[in-house]
């Protein structure tokens, strides 16, 4: 009975102390594991960059979208699309001075802007063609 | 014995997560990447402690352990498996409980996704996910311990309230609970990127993903809940502006309103500061709607857990709100708006008047739900406001948000023209018109008709925005009309997954207004073949019938319909009555329905004299009901739209990595 009773309180001690173990070895071990954990690649002015270049891409396709669904006139359109455009040159230009290799060139950029249009829907391959020779 | 165990790693849970606050904090302030990889595995180690805790709780409800008080005051031998699952969260502390393990699923998805993306950022967002988990841990440790148990073996327990022994109300609160806690996700990331001070667009775009799937859930939760209520409490409709309803309205409100304005951060750089403000004040609702369901503070149908966890949560709300308060007034200069509104002719100013909108009907539920409180504590007597102030505030402004729902689709970003807005609104408004006057002389009552004509304006727009998206995209690439359809959900499923979404909203208004300005309802006694009629139905009671349960008798109504004109049987319906054997006091009531596109027949049995030799009955025909269901299934299915992956075209690795850095996901 004496026995009974010491397991009934043992037992559940015992798996609660192997629980908590396990669980604080596997919180604890960063802290002592002989090298210390590199952070991700990531530089910072960088990723803000191209989280600016993909907000305006993104900016582009939809002004596209609106045009080829009539809510905008080919005047608006043309002037904010240029707008938009000048935008991401600019972008990539920093993005090139931050870090060459991460850069793409202007064509590799209409050629995106060019893609992400047709892949969208409605848009033609013109867009991509006038654009790379308005802006070259 | 097992349960101590199950208190016990609720306690190495706590201490644990409150480590992993300060791992994550104090790393990211640092940069110490020792201390930023350890509070990743402390997210991961809370998650398996709770869930051994949470498996153990389900244990002793599936194999009856009634010593564990909670198991005692929820379940009973005789409840079937499937409530005694859901009775996990019947009741304070077991709903506390799995308020945690929700919690700890979406953290270790967070987590795991997140582990090499937002450097800066996730240390902190460890932190706040911890630091919630936290707070509900103490909860759970100090007073509201589901593992509590009773000196003796009691043979049954006390069973699950008989309300919630309703299918509804089991997927209920799973998906409210969903929405509820994923949307403590975004607001980790806000305050993560407050804190680093990176407040670019890479934290944007990985929320709002994060938004839109516990706004999902909560969108569904709360249609559920409105289903359970239209079948089970028996008042005829299906929203009373009940203070828990409106707890989880409230946080949907604000939800709704971010997922609009991020939209106009993402593309224009502007509504920083609104935008943080709007992700706090979700959190800070979803915490007070928590409260408001666990305190009791405020009576309501649904308070069925009334304890002193009151306090801790007032403690808890103080703090993040001041400590909110700070950090956006310390990084005021880091939230500048980078452009501005070029003109009102466009869609950032119908989106920014549509926050606003719904910032309105935010305040006035959220003034109308406390306000007994404020007017006890001012004056000592409790004063409610009830359903027609809301509807008197809310309705209006829910109006305009339908108009504005079908105005912005229709409009540029930047600026459009007034000849480009005459072309686009032109078929929308005839559309709303015809449907206005139509309503008008169809039913006679002026609200009623603009409500619809507003209804059919934005259901144009929506139609319209439709019809030009496929055939743009069918003289381009020469699909067809099914094609051409997924691969505009496929490659813009954020704009057109959006409409589907409104379309269900649209829907959801049409069936308002149907019950709102239509709904007819008599209360009749009846005797065995017997019949009224009402709204052109001839309504029939045959008798009585009982059945016996394993733990409760069912009493229903047998009741033949007919077409009052032709004589012709439409159906029959059955409204019943529960007694549980454990609740013979609460007897629960289930409808009789027979529900159409065009409207609801709606009985429910008052009560019977003489074995049910005559019977008393409430019988609603509510028009249109079934498109408030309809509507909340297309609103699913156009967030799942909204939510899916775009396919992006193929990058060099170095950009690839440069733009998985920056959070493009």
């Amino acid at each position: 009975m004496v026995n009974s009773d010491l397991m009934s309180v043992l037992l559940p001690l015992f798996a609660v102390l192997l629980a908590a173990g396990l669980a604080i070895a596997w919180v604890v071990r960063p802290l002592h594991s002989a090298q210390a954990p590199a952070p991700p690649p990531v530089d910072d002015r960088l990723a803000a960059l191209q989280a600016r270049k993909e907000a305006v891409l993104t900016a582009i396709r939809e002004l596209d979208f609106d045009h080829k669904t009539g809510k905008l006139t080919e005047e608006d359109f043309a002037r904010h699309d240029a707008r938009l455009r000048r935008q991401a040159i600019a972008l990539l230009q920093q993005i090139e001075q931050v870090a060459p290799a991460a850069s793409m060139d202007e064509d590799a950029l209409e050629a995106e802007i060019a893609q992400r249009r047709k892949q969208l829907d409605t848009v033609t391959d013109d867009a991509s063609h006038d654009a790379t020779g308005s802006n070259s | 014995m097992i349960f101590d165990v199950g208190y016990l790693l609720l306690i190495a849970a706590l201490v644990l997560s409150m480590y992993g606050v300060l791992a994550g904090f104090w790393g990211g302030w640092k940069d110490h990447q020792r201390l930023i990889a350890s509070s990743f595995h402390t997210v991961h180690a809370v998650v398996a402690l709770v869930t051994a805790a949470a498996l153990i709780l389900w244990y002793a409800l599936l194999f009856d352990h009634f010593e564990v008080i909670y198991v005692w005051n929820h379940s009973e031998r005789a409840l079937s498996t499937f409530y005694k699952i859901a009775a996990l969260w019947g009741g304070q502390a077991g709903s506390l409980l799995f308020w945690v393990l929700i919690l700890c699923g979406f953290s270790v998805v967070v987590v795991v996704q997140n582990r090499n993306r937002h450097r800066y950022i996730m240390p902190y967002v460890n932190g706040v996910l911890l630091a919630s988990a936290a707070f509900f841990l103490l909860l759970l440790v100090a007073a509201a311990n589901p593992f509590a148990r009773v000196a003796f073996v009691p043979e049954d327990g006390q069973g699950l309230d008989p309300l919630l022994q309703n299918y509804w109300m089991v997927i209920h609160p799973v998906m409210l609970y969903l929405g509820y806690v994923g949307l403590v996700v975004p607001f980790a990331f806000a305050i993560g990127a407050l804190m680093s001070k990176r407040l670019d667009n890479s934290w944007v775009r990985t929320v709002r993903r994060w938004t839109l799937i516990p706004w999902m859930f909560l969108s569904a939760g709360i249609l559920m809940g409105s289903q359970w209520a239209y079948m089970e409490l028996g008042w005829g409709g299906y929203w009373a502006w009940d203070p828990v309803e409106n707890a989880s309205f409230l946080p949907w409100l604000t939800a709704t309103a971010f997922l609009h304005s991020i939209i106009i951060q993402e593309q224009r750089g502007i509504l920083k500061v609104w935008n943080v403000v709007l992700i706090f004040s979700t959190y800070f609702l979803v915490i007070l709607g928590t409260f408001t369901t666990r305190s009791g503070i405020i009576e309501s149908v649904h308070a069925f857990a009334l304890s002193d966890v009151g306090s801790y949560f007032l403690v808890f709300l103080t703090l993040i709100l001041v400590g909110f308060l700070y950090l956006l007034f310390t990084r005021l200069p880091l939230l500048r708006d980078e452009q501005q509104i070029d003109s009102v002719r466009s869609r950032e100013a119908a989106f920014l008047a549509n926050n606003w909108l719904f910032s309105g009907i935010a305040f006035a539920t959220l003034w109308g739900t406390f306000f007994p409180m404020f007017s006890e504590l001012l004056t000592g007597a409790k004063i409610s406001v009830a359903a027609p102030f809301f509807n008197a505030v809310n309705g209006p402004l829910f109006l305009l948000l339908v108009i504005l729902m079908g105005v912005g689709p229709l409009l540029g970003w930047r600026e459009t023209s007034p000849a480009m807005m005459r072309k686009q609104f032109t078929a929308p408004l005839i559309a709303g018109a015809v449907i206005g006057v139509l309503a008008f002389f169809w039913g006679r009552n002026a609200y009623a008709a603009a409500g619809l004509a507003v209804c059919a304006f934005a259901a144009a727009t929506i139609v319209q925005e439709y019809a030009r998206g496929l055939r743009a995209r069918r003289s381009t690439t020469g699909e067809g009309y099914f094609v051409a359809m997924g691969n505009l959900w496929r490659r813009n499923g954020r704009r057109y997954g959006g409409y589907l979404v409104h379309l269900g909203i649209v829907l959801m208004g049409v069936a308002i207004v149907g019950n709102e300005f239509y709904q007819q309802s008599t209360h009749v006694t009846l005797a065995r073949g017997e019949s009224t009629e009402i709204a052109g139905f001839r309504v029939e009671y045959l008798g009585l019938e009982s059945m016996i349960r394993p733990n409760r008798e069912e009493i229903s109504a047998n009741i033949t319909l007919y077409d009052a004109n032709s004589g012709r049987r439409l159906g029959e319906v059955s409204p019943m009555r529960n007694v549980y054997f454990k609740a013979p006091d609460r007897p629960t009531s289930e409808v009789g329905l027979r529900m159409t596109p065009v409207q609801d027949v709606y009985v429910l049995i008052n009560g019977w004299e003489d074995s049910g030799a005559t019977a008393t009955f409430t019988i609603y025909i509510n028009p249109l009901t079934m498109w408030l269901w309809l509507g909340g299934v297309l609103l699913v299915i156009g967030t799942v739209i909204c939510t899916l992956p775009n396919p992006t075209p193929r990058r060099t690795p170095v950009y690839e990595s440069v733009a998985y850095a920056a959070g493009d996901d």
